[in-house]
C-alpha cells in the first residue's frame, strides 16, 4: 500500500456487505464456546474442570469483544474479506472463551497459534500479500502492549494476547492504527468518568492514589474504537 | 531487552506498511523475526 493509498484508506467511508449469516457463525460459536466452558465443563472434573472459565468481568470484557469484533467485520469489510474476517473472529470467540492456557500447554500456545492461524485464514482469503498485512497488523499490536505493559504501566500482561488476536483478525494495520487513536479517545473519557466517581466519593487523593494502579483492558477498548470510528465516519 | 525488541516491532511494523517491493517483503520478515525473538525472550526469561 503506497502512501496515497494510505491517506485514501483513510478518508473513505467502510463498505457496507455481508449478510447477518456469517456473523451469527461468529457470534454462535462464542456462544457455545463461553456456555460449554461455563455450564459443563466445570462438572466434569479432571483434566476438563480446568477449561471452566473463572472471573465474570475478564469473561465479559472479552465476550463484548467478540460481539463489537463481530459489528466490525461485517460493516468495514468487502465479502470475501469479511468472511475471512468473522472465521478470525469466530476462532477469536472460541480461544477467548475457553482460556486454553490452562492446559498443560506452554501459557503463550493458543495466543501466539491464534495469531498465526488468522493471518493463515487471511492468506487463503486473500492471498499471500493479505496475509503479510494481517502478520504487520498483530505485530503492531504485540509491540503495543509490550510497550504498555512494561513500560508505561497502562497494561495487563493477558492483554497482549487479546490484542495479536485482535490485530490478526482486523488483518490491516491502518485499521488497528485507527483502532488505537479511537480506543485512546474512549480511553479518555472512560478515566474522567471514573476518576469523576472516585473523587465525588472519596475525594481528589484517593483519584491518585488508585489511578496509579488502575489497569484499563485495552483489547475491549479497542474494538470499541473501531466501532467508534465507523460511527464517526 | 524484549521490551525494547517489541517496541521496535510496533514502529516498524507502521514503517514497513508504507514500503512496496523488495522493501515491503523485506520489512515483513523483518518484523516478525523480532516479535518471534521478543516472544521467545519473554517466555523463557520471563519470572513469572
Amino acid at each position: 500500500m503506497g502512501n496515497g493509498e494510505v491517506i485514501a484508506f483513510f478518508v473513505q467511508p467502510p463498505p457496507q456487505s455481508l449478510g447477518f449469516a456469517a456473523y451469527g457463525l461468529a457470534c454462535l460459536s462464542g456462544a457455545l464456546a463461553n456456555v460449554v466452558c461455563d455450564e459443563f465443563l466445570a462438572d466434569l472434573g479432571h483434566p476438563w474442570a480446568r477449561l471452566s472459565r473463572r472471573g465474570v468481568w475478564l469473561r465479559v470484557g472479552r465476550w463484548l469483544a467478540l460481539i463489537l469484533g463481530c459489528v466490525i467485520a461485517v460493516m468495514t469489510s468487502e465479502p470475501a474479506e469479511a468472511y475471512a474476517r468473522m472465521i478470525g473472529v469466530a476462532v477469536f470467540g472460541v480461544i477467548a472463551g475457553c482460556d486454553l492456557e490452562s492446559w498443560h500447554v506452554p501459557p503463550d500456545w493458543y495466543t501466539i497459534g491464534g495469531a498465526v492461524g488468522m493471518v493463515g485464514v487471511w492468506g487463503v482469503a486473500g492471498g499471500l500479500r493479505a496475509a503479510a498485512d494481517a502478520a504487520l497488523a498483530q505485530a503492531f499490536c504485540y509491540g503495543a502492549m509490550v510497550f504498555g505493559v512494561a513500560a508505561l504501566k497502562v497494561a495487563a500482561a493477558g492483554d497482549i494476547k487479546l490484542m495479536m488476536q485482535y490485530g490478526a483478525v482486523l488483518g490491516g494495520i491502518v485499521a488497528v492504527g485507527w483502532a488505537f487513536v479511537m480506543e485512546w479517545l474512549v480511553r479518555v473519557v472512560w478515566m474522567f468518568f471514573w476518576a469523576l466517581g472516585v473523587a465525588s466519593r472519596e475525594g481528589v487523593e484517593a483519584v491518585v492514589a488508585r489511578g496509579r494502579g488502575l489497569r484499563a483492558p485495552h483489547g475491549p477498548f479497542a474494538w470499541l474504537g473501531v466501532v467508534l470510528w465507523i460511527a464517526v465516519l | 531487552m524484549a521490551v525494547a525488541l517489541g517496541f521496535v516491532v510496533m514502529v516498524g511494523s507502521v514503517v514497513v506498511m508504507v514500503g512496496e517491493g523488495v522493501a515491503y517483503w523485506a520489512g515483513v520478515v523483518g518484523v516478525v523475526v523480532m516479535e518471534v525473538v521478543s516472544v521467545g525472550l519473554l517466555y523463557f526469561c520471563s519470572k513469572e
